[in-house]
């Protein structure tokens, strides 16, 4: 197809010369490993990603790789939406299309990929409607569905926040030309489609990988091909053929609704892929309508099946989603569509027979729904979160993957949402004094009251963000990884640096684990080091926020992150010199970023939500100074923390 | 056939690389038939003394044949005419066999004639210098047989024949037996004038009609310093055969390429593809073809080197480098090896820790020198001046960074440095590094004194510490001292003690009371010797020199020995009469003062005053062609290095520009005697030239230079031939952990690495060092990733290996 997209092409000039903060990822299929390389690793090491989340049907692979969170959000209909939304400063983008993050996804497949950016920046920003189409689908479809732990639900909502910022800075307009946001949370896909269209249908193109399977029992109305019949209005002077069906090639278990086909013969076109001439199997997804006046097409995740288009969620259908675009008709027209599809080259009209449907059983919906089993490496702490839809279900066991002994269990004695915690060392110490994870992955049985099993998942478990952020080589590193210093550090000055800087501190953990340390747990930052995080981070800080005028995006930002430094600093790792020295520094720096307040912001009191002055005060205030160091040096630290409290209080 | 191992039996030189290095010049030269070798030794090595024992061997070996060894001269810079002339000409202290000179050697009856040849030296510095007769052999005048010459090159050019004497003028005419040519790489740059000696149109092509000889020795240091055109130069000064020397012109440009490449893989780790080929192929021109394969069969650049080239290093086994590390209340070592992978040891090592007031006070100096810089950004037209210079000042010393033009700049943070200055000075808190200096210096006297009391005739063997700054030179003088000091003066009076004096005060009156007898036993020695009107100095013979301050016409003895009054009363020359007394079982009495004395300063001075009142003050000067005023210029010369000698320097020493010349050589003079200065405190003055290698056996580097070159001159101080204190010179670093000091060690290290197997152009921009405040060091004055350490598997494969 002529205007292929690839995901990671889209997000790295997205993201070129930023810091990218959060990335969301809804699949239905994951291939954590191959996500990973492709998408994941480079995000983390080049754009100083910090806590990536995947929300993904039932079925994953969530691969071996500890700094990416997947999260289940399977349920008794399909998770099938493929979303992706990567932020950087004040701006968003937003990839929306039929790729999966699998090897087949992201490109084994032949896929339809539209991402769009969001931000006053940019020239031709997305749509405000649009950006808050996707939260509200994020809010109100997607995060019902989550079963996991609240600091996975944090991670999602930060997203659907740092997302709500950059929507609210984006002009409001009655009406915008460009692709409406669409997806099956309230209405069935296809009833949008018809409303958007409002006109006759003289012809439709359909494009699908994956087709209903004729039921015998099956109502015309349940079926999405009679459906586009049937509930159209047809105009009187219909083209000939009406509809073109574009499907996949034949064999690897395409299977196509032969008897509806046969029924509508008449008015019907199938085009098969020719995988001579693109060995790329189909997977992209599209319905196309042609009026006189308008051309209406729908893309993104819905199959061509009654449960992604005539069901909406409440009704049992998909969750889905993708985008609706209607123009005028002269300025897309079917021939255009079709040459855009590359019909005729890639897919090739049938004629022959139809094969013979196969016949599948239809999947059980599980009885036991996984949201996330989640490690926590500080306390040990192992958890399972998901939901019983069953009542036969008697227990659910947890054990590691090769390992015997049940690790976690509980007894379920209700339906509903299910949880689990328990402490578990899942651990094992490297030679080198680093830990890992003793198995990558877990086993948990569901196990019904005849001791039967149910069923049973295989999932690696994520690591609690605090300690999978700095995940190199999936070592469990947590609080000892990093220093407060460290956290002053815009990560977007250079990742590259800062995956050095992680690696670096990895080496020395081991150099001193060796040489039995005698700097203890707490790795203490060189001198060099630290002067730099310290200095170099506050100076690119400050630089930074006058480059963006003060946004309120940006200083949202910096008072997160000299909380979360002044927080860290209280675990005792810096000596007392470096606090000292780091406490005196920071807080200069808030005194100067507070004076600068009114250079960007008329009235620097309606910036109390975002920076939060009270918050950012008593993490302030929590620093003491013990330590041995001459009175001057004290007095002058103390003086300086005090004075940014003051500082703080009067803004609040 | 030649005998070769019976040959070598006619000398026996100190160490066994100069008999290889001989050896190997010998089988060159007499097997192989080449027309000449080039000595390439590191410096230190005893390149002279190989040259002289080559020459007088080969003397050896035509002995009565019809080809006899009788000319030999020597080319070399005016600088080192005298150092030649007195390596040749001093005598041999009959008593004990031994002397400075190369003549030790040639003692037995069969050298007699070659000694007599070596006491027919002539220097020539001049045209008209050199009035001897010529000789006329194969039809044209030459020099005289059995003559030893040592002239300058530009009386080898040509240039100044018109108003040269005959000897000059013939020197080009004559057939030459052997020419020893000293800094042979100064003729390898054709564009000198100097390189008309063997040059004399400055191209390669006119060899054959510059100077010449059966047999040319070429003596460097550093031939891998030259370009590899220049490389090829040397080679035809040493005239080498015409194929050799073409394969050469090709083969070692692709060498220096290959090493080139090298060098510029080094960031990556040893175990890449594309740094291991490299490595592999510099290996197989260095061994299998130099031409790699291009071209006819030739043997491995490094073998086709070595017929031409022998080069002995010094393998490292002579210096023990370590790292202080504080450890508590004492410094320890932790030792390495130069090629080690160092970032896991440094790592590893707490080195010097900055911590406390003293981390804080960096991380606020880091912090001004932040500010200073923006300031100076921002002021158009000024540049940033101060980075890795200030930091450096700051890591030196307290005393340094006070006086840091930094701190004068308007700065609020200057202020508060200031403020934290003046209090560690209140509270006597000294800066990390001095302190564990001192602590180090402590330890070794305390280990030291603890052999020296098991080992009576044992001396306390000397600490050479380099620092490049001026005023942290007067801060660790300072606190030395007191360390020093506070070791070394207990010792002395339980030494005293021990042989049997009360106080130090009797031992001291004792030795006072035999100087003032010497003095006259000297007094009346001299008057009897050319009579007492030559015996009187005045003012103007001894004006500037430290005897300046004695006033009016004296009698020469008096004036010396009162100046031996305060050198016969520093603590070590009390320390040695201890020992000595000891070791030779004596009791205090009234001869043991005196015996001591006697032997240490009576006799040696008596007899020098003799000869300076013999060959420069009485009616009969040895050198009859000087005038009066040239002799007493040079019994001036004399009277001052006596003074220098005996002078009583304190226990620390500084060598460095503040100081006066004349207190600097006194200091140089007594470090390498047994007395004070016990510590000497060498700036970059002092990293050169000088000899400090006598009784020295630490050298702690406080700072280390960017410049490996300059890192080996400092120890090249101290680990040269004649040394007298016995095993390895210990080189100690001080590095304060995690600091600026930690990069530049890394990268020093790094750089010393590289220097050692690059050759040619590379070699020489390694050699420049970097610039205190270039931009290289500016970037990075933090300790970062280095990589681009040389594996010592790589060094073997890719250096050529010249040792003889």
């Amino acid at each position: 197809m002529k205007r292929e997209v690839r995901l990671f092409d889209q997000i790295e000039s997205f993201a070129k010369g930023h810091w990218v903060t959060h990335a969301l990822a809804l699949t239905y299929g994951y291939d954590g490993d191959v996500a990973y390389d492709r998408i994941w690793k480079p995000l983390i090491e080049r754009f100083g990603l910090p806590k990536p989340v995947v929300v993904a049907d039932g079925v994953v692979d969530s691969g071996r790789q500890l700094g990416v969170k997947v999260l289940g959000a399977g349920g008794r209909s399909i998770f099938h939406p493929k979303l992706f939304v990567v932020l950087r400063e004040d701006a968003a983008l937003v990839a929306i299309g039929s790729a999966n993050l699998t090897k087949g996804g992201l490109g084994g497949n032949l896929e339809l990929l539209t991402s769009i950016t969001f931000g006053t920046e940019f020239e031709r920003s997305g749509s405000r409607n649009v950006l808050e189409g996707v939260i509200s689908f994020l809010e109100t479809v997607v995060r019902p569905r989550l079963h996991v732990t609240d600091e996975s639900i944090e991670a999602f909502d930060t997203t659907c926040r740092a997302l709500q910022i950059v929507a609210g800075q984006l002009p409001v307009r009655a009406k915008t030309a460009g692709p409406a946001f669409v997806h099956s949370g309230s209405e069935p896909l296809l009833k949008q489609l018809r409303e958007s269209h409002g006109d006759e249908v003289r012809s439709a193109v359909v494009l699908s990988p994956f087709w209903e399977i004729d039921r015998a029992s099956a109502e015309p109305a349940d079926s999405t091909v009679h459906s586009i019949f049937d509930t159209f209005a047809w105009s009187k002077k219909p083209s000939s053929p009406r509809c073109r069906f574009i499907a996949g090639g034949l064999g690897g278990g395409l299977r196509l609704p032969k008897q509806a086909f046969e029924e509508r013969r008449e008015h019907l076109e199938v085009h098969l892929q020719a995988f001579s001439k693109e060995p790329r199997r189909l997977h992209a997804k599209l319905v196309a309508l042609f009026g006189p006046k308008r051309t209406t097409v729908l893309w993104g995740s819905p199959n061509f099946t009654p449960s992604a288009l005539l069901r909406s969620v409440p009704e049992g259908g998909n969750v889905e989603c993708g985008f609706i675009l209607s123009t005028d008709a002269k300025s897309l027209d079917e021939a255009t569509l079709l040459a855009e599809l590359d019909l005729g080259e890639t897919f090739e009209k049938h004629s022959g027979e139809l094969p013979e449907p196969v016949e599948t059983t239809p999947e059980q919906s599980p009885a036991f729904i996984l949201g996330e089993l989640h490690y926590t490496p500080r306390g040990q702490v192992l958890s399972l979160h998901g939901y019983v839809v069953d009542s036969s279900i008697a227990k659910i066991e947890v054990r590691l993957t090769g390992e015997d002994t049940v690790i976690l269990s509980k007894d379920v004695d209700r339906t509903g949402p299910f949880q689990v915690s328990g402490r578990a060392n899942i651990e094992r110490v490297e030679e080198s004094g680093l830990r890992q994870l003793r198995a990558s992955t877990a086993r948990i049985d569901v196990i019904a009251h005849d001791g039967g099993v149910l069923q049973t998942y295989v999932v690696r478990p994520n690591v609690a963000f605090a300690d999978a952020l700095e995940v190199r080589g999936n070592h469990l590193l947590g609080a000892e990884a990093q220093s407060a210093d460290a956290l002053l550090v815009p990560p977007w000055s250079v990742p590259e640096r800062r995956v050095a800087i992680v690696d670096a501190r990895i080496e020395a953990m081991i150099a001193s684990a060796q040489a039995g340390s005698r700097r203890g747990a707490g790795h203490q930052p060189s001198l060099d080091v630290f002067y730099k995080n310290v200095r170099r981070g506050l100076d690119t800080r400050r630089r930074e926020l006058d480059a963006h005028r003060g946004s309120r995006f940006g200083l949202l930002r910096w008072s997160h992150a000299m909380r979360a430094a002044l927080e860290k600093s209280l675990d005792g790792a810096l000596d007392a010199p470096r606090l000292a020295y780091f406490l005196n520094r920071v807080s200069e720096h808030i005194v100067d970023v507070l004076d600068a307040l009114p250079k960007w912001h008329s009235n620097p009191k309606d910036l109390n939500l975002v920076i939060e002055p009270h918050k950012l005060a008593s993490a302030l205030d929590a620093v003491r100074l013990d330590g041995a160091l001459l009175e001057d040096f004290v007095r002058t630290a103390r003086e300086a923390q005090s004075g940014a409290i003051r500082r703080l209080g009067e803004l609040s | 056939m030649i005998d070769l191992d019976a040959l070598m039996a006619g000398i026996s030189l100190d160490r066994e690389h100069q008999m290889r290095a001989v050896r190997a010049a010998l089988d060159a030269l007499l097997v192989q038939n080449r027309r000449g070798v080039v000595l390439a030794d590191e410096v230190g090595c005893g390149k002279t003394f190989e040259a002289l024992g080559a020459a007088a061997l080969l003397w050896k070996h035509f002995v009565g044949t019809t080809t006899p060894v009788q000319r030999i001269l020597i080319v070399a810079e005016p600088a080192l005419i005298t150092k030649w002339f007195s390596e040749i000409e001093a005598p041999v202290d009959a008593e004990r066999g031994k002397g400075r000179g190369f003549r030790q050697y040639v003692q037995g009856d069969e050298w007699k004639d070659f000694r007599q040849l070596l006491g027919n030296a002539a220097r020539l510095r001049s045209p008209r210098d050199g009035e001897e007769r010529g000789v006329r052999e194969d039809g044209r005048f030459q020099v005289q047989a059995n003559r030893i010459y040592i002239a300058k090159p530009a009386l080898l050019t040509g240039e100044t024949e018109g108003s040269a004497s005959p000897t000059v003028r013939w020197l080009r005419r004559t057939n030459w037996d052997i020419v020893i040519v000293d800094e042979a790489h100064h003729y390898a740059r054709l564009h000198t004038r100097t390189s008309r000696v063997f040059f004399p149109e400055q191209t390669a092509e006119s060899r054959p009609d510059g100077l010449r000889a059966r047999f040319m020795l070429a003596l460097t240091a550093t031939p891998f310093q030259l370009t590899t055109s220049e490389l090829v130069n040397l080679l035809h000064v040493v005239e080498a055969a015409p194929e050799d020397l073409e394969t050469l012109a090709r083969a070692l440009p692709k060498y220096e390429r290959a090493l080139d490449d090298f060098y510029r893989q080094r960031r990556f780790a040893p175990a890449f593809e594309a740094r291991r080929r490299v490595v592999d192929r510099i290996d197989a021109l260095r061994t299998e073809h130099a031409l790699g394969g291009d071209g006819p069969p030739t043997p491995g650049l490094q073998s086709l080197l070595r017929r031409y080239i022998l080069r002995n290093v010094k393998d490292g086994s002579m210096r023990d480098y370590a790292l202080a590390e504080r450890a508590d209340s004492s410094v320890t070592q932790r030792p390495f090896q130069k090629l080690d992978n160092l970032k896991p040891i440094v790592g590893k090592s707490p080195l010097i820790p900055l911590e406390g007031d003293h981390a804080f006070l960096y991380l606020t100096l880091r912090d001004l020198i932040d500010d200073a810089t923006k300031a100076a950004r921002e002021q158009e037209g000024q540049k940033p001046t101060f980075v890795s210079g200030d930091l450096r000042q700051g890591l030196s010393s307290y005393s340094q960074l006070k006086a840091s033009a930094l701190l004068t700049k308007k700065l609020d943070r200057a202020g508060d440095i200031k403020t934290a200055l003046e209090r560690f000075e209140r509270s006597k808190i000294r800066h990390p590094k001095v302190q564990a200096l001192c602590t180090l210096v402590d330890n070794i006297l305390e280990r030291e004194i603890e052999l020296l009391r098991g080992e009576p005739r044992r001396m306390l063997p000397k600490i050479v510490v380099f620092n490049t700054l001026l005023r942290t030179a007067q801060e660790i003088r300072d606190a030395l001292h007191e360390t020093v000091a506070a070791r070394i003066e207990p010792l002395v009076d339980e030494m005293l003690r021990s042989v049997g004096w009360r106080d130090r005060k009797e031992a001291q009156a004792a030795l006072d009371a035999a100087l003032a007898s010497e003095r006259e036993v000297a007094r009346a020695d001299i008057n009897n010797f050319r009579g007492e009107q030559f015996a009187q100095i005045d003012k103007d013979l001894i004006r500037g020199t430290p005897l300046a301050q004695t006033v009016d016409s004296k009698h020469i003895a008096d004036v010396l020995f009162n100046r031996a009054q305060n050198h016969c009363r520093q603590p070590l020359f009390l320390l040695r009469f201890a020992q000595w007394m000891r070791g030779t079982e004596r009791t205090p009495d009234e001869h043991v003062a005196s015996d001591f004395v006697m032997r240490r300063v009576g006799e040696p001075l008596t007899r020098t005053i003799r000869r300076i009142v013999d060959d420069y003050l009485d009616d009969d000067p040895a050198d009859r062609t000087a005038s009066k005023e040239e002799n007493r210029d040079r019994a001036r010369r004399e009277l001052g290095r006596i003074a220098s000698i005996l002078g009583a320097p304190d226990l620390v020493g500084r060598f460095d520009g503040e100081t006066a010349e004349t207190d600097r050589e006194l200091r140089r003079e007594n470090f390498n005697r047994p007395y004070a200065p016990l510590v000497l405190l060498v700036s970059r003055v002092g990293e050169e030239g000088i000899d400090l290698q006598q009784h020295t056996r630490y050298v702690l580097h406080y700072d280390v230079e960017w410049n490996p070159a300059k890192m080996e001159q400092r120890e090249g101080r101290v680990d040269r031939e004649g040394r007298r204190s016995g095993g390895a010179v210990q080189v100690q670093f001080f590095l304060l952990k995690d600091t600026y000091e930690e990069r530049v060690f890394h990268t020093v290290m790094e750089r010393d690495a590289w220097f050692q197997i690059l050759i040619g152009s590379r070699r020489q921009e390694l050699a420049k060092g970097i610039d205190d405040d270039d931009g290289e060091t500016l970037r990075s004055v933090d300790v970062a990733d280095e990589c681009g350490q040389l594996t010592p598997e790589e060094a073997r494969r890719v250096m050529i290996d010249l040792r003889p």
